[in-house]
């Protein structure tokens, strides 16, 4: 049985100061992050609160202020060379559109290094793409079947998920994140993941970054989540004292309120009602809501 | 989505689905369970706490981890494990069970007797 | 190295249109007006060609779509530069590209070097098909017209490979020739897209305007500038009395005339081309590198 303990490792991804103006505008306001490897990663914020950049620096596809390592490497000055250990698939499917899937997996055995053609071929059987099929032609799903194929035959240290089921209905998406932990998974490989869908993720994920307006607002292990965090289901009478200890977030709605609470002992609020463990979506809401205080 | 409730960390939730698969002898002593990688691809979860699950069961004895091979039901492992679970109950449940009825101002005796003639 | 040819086959794959299809047409439809003609009898020669004889005739023709397909080609591989160097700007392509182990500098001269081997070389391969032919419609007219007698294949070969030598050695001149006009248009489609063909022609007109409008009637008519510019667009065998090899009596003999044409050439021009011409290339993948968004 693997041992739990950390090891000291060099992380896989580190950012210190990570800064990226826009012009006069700043979008990302000095970034402090270690991934170490093996884990598996969600990013998680608004549209416009920094995703994409934050990922677009870690890839090498922008400049930015501050430092960036990845797999030691500083990525804007390395990408070619970081390409062949670290796979991402972003945002919409951006397979080239006129080749055939067996020309593309031709031309991924040229330039690609550590691109495997037979597994590549292994992850198509059972789904609807056929070697022959012109990527165009292909389906939104399918393409998406096809690319998750192609990077997950990529035998790399670092793989990174940009909203990688946008727009797919659900069995794509169960079979997509079915696929990656079934086949692909290992301890040697970190995933990061960007999604809007939270919930979907949630268990699968080991650590969470909350990202708001350029800044990390949370950065922990999902253990550390729920022993740190609770949520309540206040009883009417008791709203008064449970407002008391401070709770991070409120609501009330059909005449029931919800709290969840920062570090404040479970023993303490079992009295005011049930107590659970809130999900990422109720924690990222209420954690949004807050002022810029931490 | 929520296949897990949320009152009780997920490890422990995973750990007493495996628990019960052994209990129910659907795998018996010796036999393979599945995979971390499986649970974690069939449950849409880290294999880190799949894989915490089955050390909580390690622990007492009752799943062996064979190297190359995965997880298996360990010889005596079903009776360590309703061992175990029954020193839970006794500790744990049983005692909440008797207070709620003292509270609720039931006889236990009776309840058995009641219970009994009306199955 | 093996990627960079499996990077210039994907040119191929995706923009064989005009280069493979448009030529297959073209041959095509000359191969149908030529059996039209033949079955409808429709060869009606004037007795005013003024060529001595069949041997002359087929060089005359030989010579004359040689120059045909050199224009066409050097058209397509204009619209070529103009289109592939954007390419990737379109349908979210470019994150597929970046997220592959080749940096840009690779990518845009992969798209450099197919338009100067696999691109020309297809032409070529239309152009001696064009040759066989012209072959066909001689031997026709000297059935029509037995005073220019039937000189034998061995005669016809010999001169067609000439020819063809002729040929092949003023297309690679030319392509080196023009290679920084087609850089020019790439770098600029880099940035510009679809705008890159007005703006090719525009910006050095807006600078011989500026140039004229500031030194106002010194220097040559219409400036230094766009001078210079017209003259480097010529390129020709204009100083070879070309007409006179043709009508000649001796036939086409490719080791006088290749060296003669060679010494037409300005080679500190041409070096200078090249040079400018890669350079635009690096100034077009350091903008290429900067850019993620579409």
């Amino acid at each position: 049985m693997n041992d739990l303990a950390q090891t000291t490792a060099a992380p896989i991804v580190s950012a210190r100061g990570l800064r990226k103006h826009f012009g006069r505008t700043e979008i990302l306001h000095g970034l402090d992050f270690d991934i170490p490897a093996g884990r598996i990663y969600g990013l998680v914020g608004h549209n416009g609160a920094g995703k994409t950049t934050t990922l677009n620096a870690l890839l090498g596809l922008t400049s930015y202020e501050g430092t960036v390592r990845v797999l030691g490497e500083d990525p804007y000055q390395k990408r070619a060379s970081l390409m062949k250990n670290v796979a991402f698939i972003s945002d919409v499917a951006s397979l080239p559109r006129f080749l055939r899937v067996r020309e593309l997996f031709a031309l991924l055995t040229n330039i690609h290094p550590n691109f495997d053609q037979a597994k590549a071929r292994g992850f198509l059987e059972g789904t609807d793409v056929k070697m022959e099929a012109r990527i165009k032609n292909l389906s939104k799903g399918m393409i998406a079947q096809l690319h998750l194929a192609v990077v997950m035959a990529i035998d790399a240290k670092l793989l990174v998920l940009d909203e990688p089921t946008l727009g797919l209905d659900i069995t794509y998406r169960k079979r997509f994140y079915r696929r990656l932990l079934e086949d692909y998974m290992t301890e040697e490989r970190t995933l990061l993941i960007t999604t809007h869908q939270v919930d979907e993720i949630e268990f699968m994920l080991s650590d969470i970054m909350f990202i708001r307006d350029g800044e990390l607002i949370l950065h922990m292990q999902m253990e550390t989540v729920s022993s740190k965090f609770s949520q309540v289901l206040v009883r009417p009478d008791q709203v008064a004292a449970a407002t008391a200890l401070g709770p991070i977030y409120s609501e009330t709605r059909f005449g029931q309120t919800a709290m969840v609470f920062d570090g404040v002992d479970r023993d303490r609020l079992a009295q005011f009602g049930d107590v659970t463990t809130p999900t990422l979506s109720d924690l990222f809401v209420a954690l949004m809501q807050r002022g810029p205080a931490k | 989505m929520s296949q897990f409730n949320d009152s009780q960390p997920i490890f422990v939730q995973i750990g007493e689905r495996i628990a019960d698969m052994i209990l129910s002898k659907t795998t018996k002593e010796g036999e393979a369970l599945p995979s971390v990688r499986q649970i974690s691809a069939d449950l849409s979860v880290n294999p880190l706490t799949v894989t915490r699950a089955y050390q909580s069961l390690v622990d007492i004895g009752v799943v062996e981890s064979r190297r190359g091979m995965g997880m298996f039901v360990a010889e005596g492992g079903h009776q360590r494990l309703l061992a175990h679970e029954r020193q839970k109950f006794l500790t744990e449940e049983w005692p909440r069970v008797m207070a709620r009825l003292a509270a609720l101002d039931l006889d236990p005796t009776q309840l058995l007797k009641q219970g009994g003639k009306d199955e | 190295m093996k990627s960079l040819v499996a990077l210039i086959k994907r040119e191929y794959l995706e923009h064989r249109g005009a280069f493979l299809y448009a030529p297959g047409v073209i041959l095509g439809i000359m191969t149908l007006v030529l059996v039209f003609g033949i079955a409808s009898n429709r060869f009606q020669m004037h007795q005013e060609i003024g060529v001595p004889s069949a041997l002359k005739f087929f060089e005359f023709g030989f010579l004359a779509v040689a120059a045909l397909w050199c224009m066409y080609l050097l058209a397509a591989l204009f619209f070529y530069y103009a289109d592939a160097f954007s390419a990737d700007r379109r349908n979210n392509a470019m994150l597929f590209w970046k997220s592959m182990p080749v940096t840009d500098f690779k990518v845009l001269a992969s798209k450099s070097l197919a338009g100067m081997t696999i691109f020309p070389a297809l032409i070529f391969v239309a152009y001696l098909i064009t040759g066989i032919l012209i072959y066909v419609v001689t031997m026709i007219t000297a059935m029509i017209l037995p005073r220019l007698g039937v000189p034998g294949v061995f005669e016809f070969l010999s001169s067609g490979f000439q020819i063809a030598l002729f040929t092949l050695v003023g297309l690679v001149m030319a392509l080196l020739w023009y290679a920084p006009f087609f850089a020019w248009v790439g770098a600029l489609s880099t940035v510009f897209r679809r705008w890159s063909i007005p703006l090719a022609f525009l910006i050095p007109g807006l600078i011989g305007l500026a140039e004229n409008l500031i030194f106002n009637d010194t220097g040559p008519r219409a400036g230094y500038f766009l001078n210079y510019l017209s003259e480097r667009m010529k390129f020709g065998a204009d100083n070879m009395e070309l007409e006179k090899v043709i009508f000649s009596d001796a036939s086409f003999n490719a080791a006088v005339m290749i060296p003669r044409f060679l010494s037409t050439i300005d080679w500190a021009q041409l070096v200078g081309g090249l040079i400018v011409a890669a350079l635009l290339v690096y100034a077009a993948s350091e903008y290429r590198r900067r850019t993620v968004a579409n």
